[in-house]
């Protein structure tokens, strides 16, 4: 058995199917973070990806291209977005609920529409991404096929994650964003308006998340399947929490729960008489555990989940 | 020379009250203008339209001479007006760097220069004597700095007209004096101030003209040399009086109801630090706490309610150690606690005024039996507490928050004055009432000293300390500088003791 | 002075305005959803009408509303409790699960009891078993500030791949073959059927015990009036002496109880056996329930027939009529949304702000300008 768990641990597929698994958390992580640091909690997150799935898949079936896909995939992420942005930020609403309630919304429509474009026939193979060996980088030894061959949308997301860091820590414009999430008062003291930077966050999120999301049906499916994003959604909500709103953080944490998830699916491959129902729920019940356990709430920004309402 | 800024006819309406009914406003260049009135009078809705945080409904502005209207902040700032709000807009986890900059780039600038901003802003410092450390997180601050802070924030953004709201709320009288240098400084490089204030003394020292409003008008518009401290008050309030309380004598009985001793709490952010503080109150007397707001009185309040515990020392209610104890159980000792944040602390603003009439009283008989609530003790008992104490509500159903801010106060007061507390722990509890609410606060509070209760009065109103107390304490930094009995208080030894002048100095001479 | 409405799930609004916003709501939604139905080619108000049909229109169809509620005006409970005390309770499925099967397992577990006993012990069963698995959040959220969103979150997941492991392999039922289910819980531990025509079972008066113990509970009691007072300000609370830690956790455990009584009520009720995926999301159908009836218990008891009703129409025109799945689905979020829209306070002042602001003399304000 140690040489199975070694097996497990040491092969270059294991490795590279958590950096798979990771990627949606961290492209969706890195849009949650903006969203949050401006002082928006977006649990429709789930909503947002399967709507991201769904839309990228109808894309790529129209217009027979995965990029173009995508771009529908991220705009139908950027919908739901300015949606849940109306109505917490123009009518102040409760943040928690308005998530829930797209959640459970989504989740409805876009088992809808696939239904009434699609009916119950076979499900469609659409145009996808394939991996893609990076030039140089990807004959690293171990690294490199691990990182380095894997979808586009993987790249995308490494970027992603750097760019985000740059931002928020060496721009004007992460400068607002964090003071929006700390203290709207203070920044529509000085001129900022707190409701234009919270729409702007809260749909960039959407849009990564409609990315994060275009990943399970352009990335690993190539099509879609009612709740395809089975609560990943959730997760990245405490992959934030636990990276302490860093984006590198983030993908770090990313990469881990993308580990749980490939150790989920070698435990049922390699046969060694754990029931399939304990390997899905592992990565939940890790989540758990870290959240419980590292839950590092120092940098929360203060003002998240707050309305802000001018008098 | 024409006016800096004019004023005219400015007009403003909120439900159920006129804020501004026509007012005048005419600044100078390099002038030190007093904006002077009591709370309610219009002054912070006045110069919240100057400023674009609100739209007049009637009137006009002239600036520099041409006719503007202000949208919003960021407009008056390109426009030149700076303001310093009573309640700063800082960003805590910020340093003073990041929140002089925010916001102010005035190219559209993607990247941070810091290094830039930083030569800039230390020049300006220079320029007007305004020591910052610049690469101190706000939190850590205290709050003389925070206001030099947000001056320098004005004038980084190019501020010719700089809106003071009540600046001198949070200073030690030091602090004061620099604050006019500053002032001084300022006018003399052709910057004009507004000063936003109720305290005449400090309105006097350092304006050159004066303003007064009442019930939203104007009344008066004088140069300072012409202008006198009774004169001022009576222009204020529209009648020869200010706040009187008929105060009998104390009488203390000895027992002491309230102990404190050597209490020491160690705090990261430096606010709120308690070193070794030492104070008694007896039954039958009223021990005033003055000083500073954020000298300690927080951290203090604090452990007198159970909701922290102190590093060192003991503090004893009614005879009881409640050094180590919870809010449950200093709740069930006959204390009344007036809390000063009424919203967050001493109400359920959603819940109904009977609801928060029996918080104290809930888990007892004739309230309630065996855990269930008796519905029409609570009603009968609501009822009598709303008439003694002369609550304005309809009924006792009503959600407690649509209540004014004076009869939110009252309900507070019956709440616990009620069962004849015998020790009372009140905190700034008149912030924000109106002349009205504040005398019957006061005269409630007496009414507790005189029926034998000891009275621990905690405020960071030196006036209301004085008009209040038996016997003085000042704190300042985390420790009692002294206690004076009542008769011997003047403000300049209080004042002396806020800046960190142990009273032993001053009377060893 | 007139009375301003403000953004509020307490029942201390108006009467009028508890019952206008939420049937707002419902129109508002049964709108959009029309347009939906529409664009994917059928004819909305022929679907409406023979949902309502079928919710309503005959005895059978009745009954299925009815017996639909059952679990939603439980799990509706469950959601509308901890609210009250200031926490959204999300966990709902998991709740739902571990509780039918603590409830499974004393139904199956004893034997030669008359039904008398059985049948309220396997009720309670259920009850501890979703307390329990409300008590984990509720705890940590009390002792450790953690979100007892994502607590509650990953708690369902945990509670159905645990039932569904049970229901695969320890407790699967011999005989089943292909089917993964427990065996058939015995006749004592069953909740009879009251009216046989209509197949509504015993579970429709537990469901309203419940609702009428929650409301005096809420309204009457002690430890009611202190999770309410959580609820409306818990620095305030503590401040007066309330433990806040303990009102959070009893909220989450009654909560979590209370969601363990619906799965029970499935299985003791319904199926008479324990399955996974027997669930079609109650718990989070509880949400919208919860809040559509203005989180309080009698509120609650409507929501949950209504949406017991609305599930019922949504399925046979699903049947019948050939409408895409997801419609009930996309309806209650869209109900969901309008309801929080429709008591947002800035719509509100918006609204207000379109009358003329009249000179009221010496009334004082509730905040004072200066």
């Amino acid at each position: 058995m140690w040489i199975a768990l070694s097996q497990l641990f040491f092969s270059i597929d294991f490795l590279a199917a958590s950096v798979r698994f990771a990627m949606p958390l961290a492209s969706a992580a890195v849009g949650e973070i903006i969203s949050e640091r401006s002082g928006v909690v977006n649990i429709g997150l789930e909503g947002m990806m399967l709507a991201g799935a769904l839309g990228s898949m109808m894309g790529a079936y129209y217009l027979e291209d995965p990029w173009l896909g995508l771009l529908c995939g991220m705009a139908a992420g950027g919908m739901v977005a300015a949606v849940h942005a109306f109505v917490v930020i123009t009518l102040a609403a409760d943040q928690v609920v308005s998530g829930a309630a797209l959640n459970i919304g989504l989740l409805g429509l876009t088992n809808f529409i696939y239904r009434a474009v699609y009916g119950i026939e076979e499900r469609p193979i659409v145009a996808h991404f394939e991996p893609v060996a990076v030039p140089v980088l990807s004959r690293i030894p171990i690294l490199g096929p691990v990182f380095f061959n894997q979808i586009p949308l993987v790249y995308v997301t490494y970027g992603l994650v750097i760019v985000a860091a740059v931002i928020i820590v060496r721009t004007r414009w992460g400068l607002e964003l964090q003071a929006v999430g700390e203290h709207p008062r203070a920044a529509d003291s000085v001129g900022l308006s707190v409701s234009r930077v919270r729409y702007l966050t809260v749909i960039a999120c959407g849009l990564l998340a409609g990315m994060a999301g275009t990943f399970f049906s352009l990335g690993q499916l190539h099509t879609f399947i009612e709740g395809m994003t089975g609560g990943r959604g959730f997760i990245v909500l405490a992959v934030v929490i636990v990276a302490n709103w860093s984006p590198a953080r983030a993908a770090l944490a990313a990469l881990m729960f993308g580990a749980a998830e490939a150790v989920g699916l070698r435990i049922q491959a390699l046969d060694l008489g754990v029931p399939y129902q304990f390997a899905l729920a592992f990565p939940y019940l890790l989540t758990l555990a870290v959240y419980i356990g590292l839950a590092g709430r120092s940098r929360m920004p203060r003002a998240l989940g707050q309305a802000y309402v001018k008098d | 020379m024409p006016a800096l800024l004019s004023m005219h006819g400015i007009t403003k309406i909120y439900p159920g009250v006129v804020a501004n009914d026509r007012v005048e406003l005419e600044v100078l260049e390099g002038e030190i203008h007093a904006l002077l009135g009591e709370n309610g009078a219009g002054k912070t809705t006045l110069v919240n339209i100057l400023y674009g945080l609100a739209a007049p409904d009637g009137g006009s502005i002239r600036w520099k001479g041409a006719p503007v209207r202000i949208h919003s902040s960021a407009q008056a700032m390109r426009l030149g007006i700076g303001m310093v709000h009573q309640h700063f807009m800082l960003v805590p986890r910020f340093t003073a760097l990041q929140n002089i900059i925010l916001g102010a780039g005035s190219e559209r600038r993607v990247w941070l220069d810091l290094k830039r901003a930083a030569q800039r802003v230390r020049t300006l410092a220079e320029q007007y004597g305004l020591e910052v450390n610049l690469e101190a997180q706000v939190q850590d601050m205290d709050l003389g700095m925070r206001q030099r802070l947000e001056i320098l924030k004005a004038l980084y953004r190019g501020a010719q007209l700089l809106i003071l709201d009540e600046p001198t709320a949070v200073l030690t009288p030091a602090e004061v004096e620099a604050l006019f240098e500053v002032l001084r400084r300022l006018a003399a490089q052709g910057h004009a101030t507004i000063f936003i204030s109720h305290k005449l003394e400090e309105v006097l020292a350092i304006s050159d003209r004066i303003t007064v409003l009442r019930d939203g008008h104007n009344v008066a518009t004088l140069p300072t040399r012409e202008a006198s401290q009774p004169g001022l008050a009576q222009l204020m309030v529209g009648r020869p009086v200010v706040l009187e309380v008929k105060k009998g004598p104390a009488r203390p009985t000895g027992r002491r109801v309230i102990e404190i001793e050597g209490v020491s709490v160690e705090r990261e952010h430096g606010r709120d630090r308690l070193d070794g503080i030492s104070l008694h109150v007896e039954a039958g007397e009223i021990v005033g706490v003055a000083g500073i707001d954020g000298n300690g009185q927080g951290a203090l309040l604090e452990i007198l309610c159970g909701l922290s515990r102190p590093d060192r020392g003991r503090v004893t209610l009614l005879g009881v150690d409640v050094t180590d104890t919870s809010p449950r159980r200093i709740a069930a000792l006959n204390v009344g606690r007036i809390p000063e944040d009424r919203a967050t602390m001493g109400l359920l603003p959603r819940l109904s005024i009977k609801e928060n009439l029996i918080l104290q009283s809930y888990a007892r008989p004739p309230l309630s039996r065996w855990g269930i609530l008796r519905g029409r003790q609570m009603g009968e008992f609501a009822r009598r507490l709303v008439a003694e104490f002369d609550v304005r509500t309809p009924g006792v159903e009503l959600a407690v928050e649509n209540l004014s801010g004076g009869n939110q106060q009252k309900v507070i007061l019956a709440r616990e004055l009620h069962h004849d507390p015998e020790v009372l722990i009140v905190a700034n509890a008149t912030r924000g009432l109106d002349v009205g609410a504040t005398e019957y606060t006061y005269r409630r509070v007496l009414e507790g000293r005189d029926r034998g209760a000891g009275v621990l009065l905690i405020s960071s109103d030196l006036e209301e300390v004085l008009c209040l107390s038996d016997r003085i304490a000042i704190m300042h930094a985390g420790r009692i500088m002294g206690v004076v009995p009542a008769e011997a208080a003047d403000r300049t030894r209080l004042g002396l003791m806020m800046t960190g002048t142990p009273l032993s100095a001053l009377e060893g001479g | 002075m007139r009375e301003l409405l403000r953004q509020a799930f307490a029942p201390r609004s108006s009467r009028l305005q508890s019952v206008i916003l939420p049937l707002a709501a419902v129109l508002g939604a049964l709108g959009v959803g029309g347009v939906m139905i529409a664009v994917a080619g059928f004819k909305p108000l022929e679907i409406y009408a023979s949902m309502l049909e079928s919710a309503v229109g005959t005895p059978q169809g009745l009954g299925v509303s009815v017996t639909n509620a059952i679990p939603l005006i439980l799990a509706g409970l469950g959601v509308a409790l901890p609210f009250r005390c200031g926490l959204l309770n999300i966990g709902g499925e998991g709740q739902i699960y571990i509780g039918a099967l603590f409830a499974t397992l004393v139904g199956l577990g004893l034997h030669g009891l008359p039904p008398a006993i059985h049948l309220p012990l396997a009720l309670m069963a259920g009850f501890i078993g979703g307390g329990l698995w409300g008590a984990i959040p509720g705890s940590l959220r009390a002792g450790r500030g953690l979100s007892e969103i994502i607590v509650t979150i990953m708690l369902n997941y945990v509670g159905f791949w645990i039932v569904s492991y049970l229901v695969h392999g320890p407790l699967k039922d011999p005989e089943s073959y292909g089917y993964s289910w427990t065996m058939k819980v015995p006749v004592t531990a069953q909740l009879p059927l009251i009216f046989a025509e209509a197949r509504i079972n015993l579970g429709i008066v537990v469901a309203f015990l419940a609702a009428a113990v929650s409301h005096f509970l809420l309204s009457h009691t002690v430890p009611g009036f202190e999770m309410r007072a959580v609820g409306a300000g818990a620095q305030t609370a503590r401040f007066a002496g309330i433990r806040v830690g303990r009102s959070t956790v009893l909220s989450m455990v009654l909560g979590g109880g209370l969601a363990g009584l619906a799965g029970t009520a499935v299985i003791l009720g319904v199926q008479y056996r324990l399955s996974d995926f027997f669930s079609s999301g109650y718990g989070f159908t509880a949400i919208a329930v919860a809040l559509v009836g203005q989180t309080s218990p009698i509120g609650v008891v409507f929501a949950g027939l209504f949406f017991g009703g609305l599930q019922n129409g949504v399925n046979s025109a699903q049947r019948s009529l050939g409408i895409p799945m997801g419609v009930a689905l996309s309806l209650q979020g869209l109900i969901l949304l309008f309801m929080i829209a429709g008591q947002s306070a800035t719509l509100i002042r918006w609204l207000r702000k379109r009358r003329t602001a009249r000179r009221v003399d010496s009334t004082q304000p509730a905040v004072l300008l200066d």
